[in-house]
């Protein structure tokens, strides 16, 4: 089975970071977050990827292309002209990297994929800037037991704030990490059927908009549940929290073995 | 002989040069100061090197990789997807480059690249931000005769400065007060591998292994008067870029 993985968000809100790359290739103990979300799905037997890149696509084929160059120790004999890697950590990966776009919505860059899914049924797809550890064989399974078009992985976020509890004005309590409020969200991981690709309209449309609406009301859309780890990439804090976790060496979402 | 050469730390002193590239990257007269480091060693024979990288590691492996991308005049035929490169002026360098880590202690850097010098006896191990004029050949002899475990290359201070001698009724300014103070060190060691035996692990700084080998007798220093200097700050830069761009630069042995 494929993942298809957005990556050409601009990433605004990331500023500090994203100015030199794109969200996707900001690094979590010395990784880009892209390449963490494909650990995750390689865990689950995914080993075939399709980026979809924009936003500074270049610095993410350069990755790719030159992947052990940056990974393993190496060396150069500049007599010969010849490079020998050292330590080859090689993934079983074969990742294909497709501009689309600089200014392409969310639901138009997986439409400029459709090439790439030809022969698939069902197919992952998420975003480069979330991370979780959620059981994706789980909920591969669970798409296919349910048979409708698409499932999604829905997720209560922690809260952001820390929380007052005010009787009168009295506050009675402070939370300093309080959970969500109960509602769920869109935490990307979705399993679909080749079929919604027919949904998109074009490179203007959001994947979070009509496509996914137009599911909702067919009644094609189910939610898989989950509630334990799951972690956007927002903003600089969030970076120094994941960066925290994986520095802890207990980062929910790694669920691989070294 | 092999050269082990120390390139991991960050230079936030060097800062804004070191917002995008590791302290040896910085350029001094077009070419990172690591290339001129290695240049020096070449001309003593010295033609493979470890080099230890960590912080923004990448754009060192980057650098070698596409050494004659990176140096020479080239042409891309994109037909055939071919590139030809027109000078290659290249070096009889084998350079193997291994991350450290990004927060390891000096010997710690050194420790890790153990098992690239199990064949050697004895080895130079040096800073990738300090240039001499020194003779390396003659240090190597040095050392041998020592027949301790390091030698260090011991240098004056590098006038920074000018110096007043303010009497009670002038002020005497001079330029180059260097030979007023002692002797430091000014890394360009030569090491016995044995020495590796000392360091404990990542958190082991190269100079705790000095001390250590000092106390024990093993230490000893090679007297150096000529020309040394390190590159700590953006003034360094400027000094040793003018110092290249005059065709003087002493450190140009080769």
């Amino acid at each position: 089975m494929k993942a298809v993985i957005l990556a050409g968000g601009k990433g605004t809100r990331l500023m500090e970071e994203t100015v030199v790359k794109p969200k996707p290739m900001v690094e979590i103990g010395g990784k880009p977050i892209l390449w963490h979300i494909m650990k995750i799905y390689s865990v689950y037997g995914i080993n075939e990827f399709i980026i979809c890149v924009g936003y500074k696509g270049y610095m993410i084929k350069e990755y790719f292309a030159n992947y052990f160059l940056h990974n393993s120790d190496l060396t150069v004999d500049l007599k010969n002209n010849s490079i020998t890697y050292h330590s080859s950590k090689a993934e079983p990966w074969k990742i294909t990297i497709v501009d689309t776009g600089e200014n392409t919505q969310t639901g138009g860059r997986l439409k400029r994929v459709a090439k790439y899914l030809k022969n698939e049924n069902i197919f992952c797809f998420t975003y480069g800037d979330g991370l979780t550890d959620a059981n994706i064989a789980e909920e591969i399974k669970f798409h296919k037991t349910h048979g409708k078009l698409a499932t999604i992985l829905a997720v209560q976020p922690p809260g952001r704030f820390g929380a007052l509890k005010i009787e009168g004005e009295s506050v009675i309590d402070f939370i300093e990490k309080p959970p969500g409020d109960g509602g769920w969200i869109n935490g990307g991981f979705f399993v679909l059927s080749t079929k919604v690709l027919d949904l998109i309209e074009g490179d203007d449309t959001p994947w979070e908009a009509e496509p996914l609406k137009k599911l909702a009301e067919m009644g094609e859309l189910v939610a898989f549940k989950h509630t334990e780890f799951w972690h956007p990439m927002d903003t600089l804090r969030d970076k120094l929290y994941l960066e925290k976790l994986w520095a802890s060496g207990k980062a929910p979402w790694k669920v691989w073995k070294d | 002989m092999k050269a082990v050469i120390l390139a991991g730390g960050k230079g936030e002193r060097l800062f804004p040069e070191t917002e995008f590239k590791p302290k040896p990257m910085v350029e001094i007269g077009g070419k990172p100061i690591l290339w001129h480091i290695m240049k020096i060693y070449s001309v003593y024979s010295i033609n493979e090197f470890i080099i230890c990288v960590g912080y923004k590691g990448y754009i060192i492996k980057e650098y070698f990789a596409n050494y004659f991308l990176h140096n020479s005049d080239l042409t891309v035929d994109l037909k055939n997807n071919t590139i030809t490169y027109h000078s290659s002026k290249a070096e009889s360098w084998k350079i193997t480059i291994v991350d450290t880590g990004e927060n390891t202690q000096t010997g710690g850097r050194l420790k890790r690249v153990a098992k690239y010098l199990k064949n050697e006896n004895i080895f130079c191990f040096t800073y990738g931000d300090c240039l001499a004029d020194v003779n390396i050949e003659e240090e190597i002899r040095f050392h041998k005769l020592s027949g301790k475990k390091v030698t260090a290359l011991a240098t004056r201070h590098p006038a920074r400065y000018a110096e007043w001698r303010i009497f009670e009724d002038k002020i005497e300014i001079v330029s180059a007060p260097q030979e007023e103070f002692g002797w430091f060190c000014g890394g360009f060691f030569v090491v016995s591998s044995e020495v590796l035996d000392y360091i404990e692990g990542d958190e082991t700084d190269w100079n705790y292994v000095l001390g250590k080998l000092n106390q024990e007798n093993q230490l000893s220093a090679y007297k150096h008067k000529g020309f040394w200097y390190s590159l700590e700050t953006l003034k360094d830069k400027n000094y040793l870029d003018s110092l290249w761009f005059s065709g003087k630069a002493p450190w140009k042995v080769w």
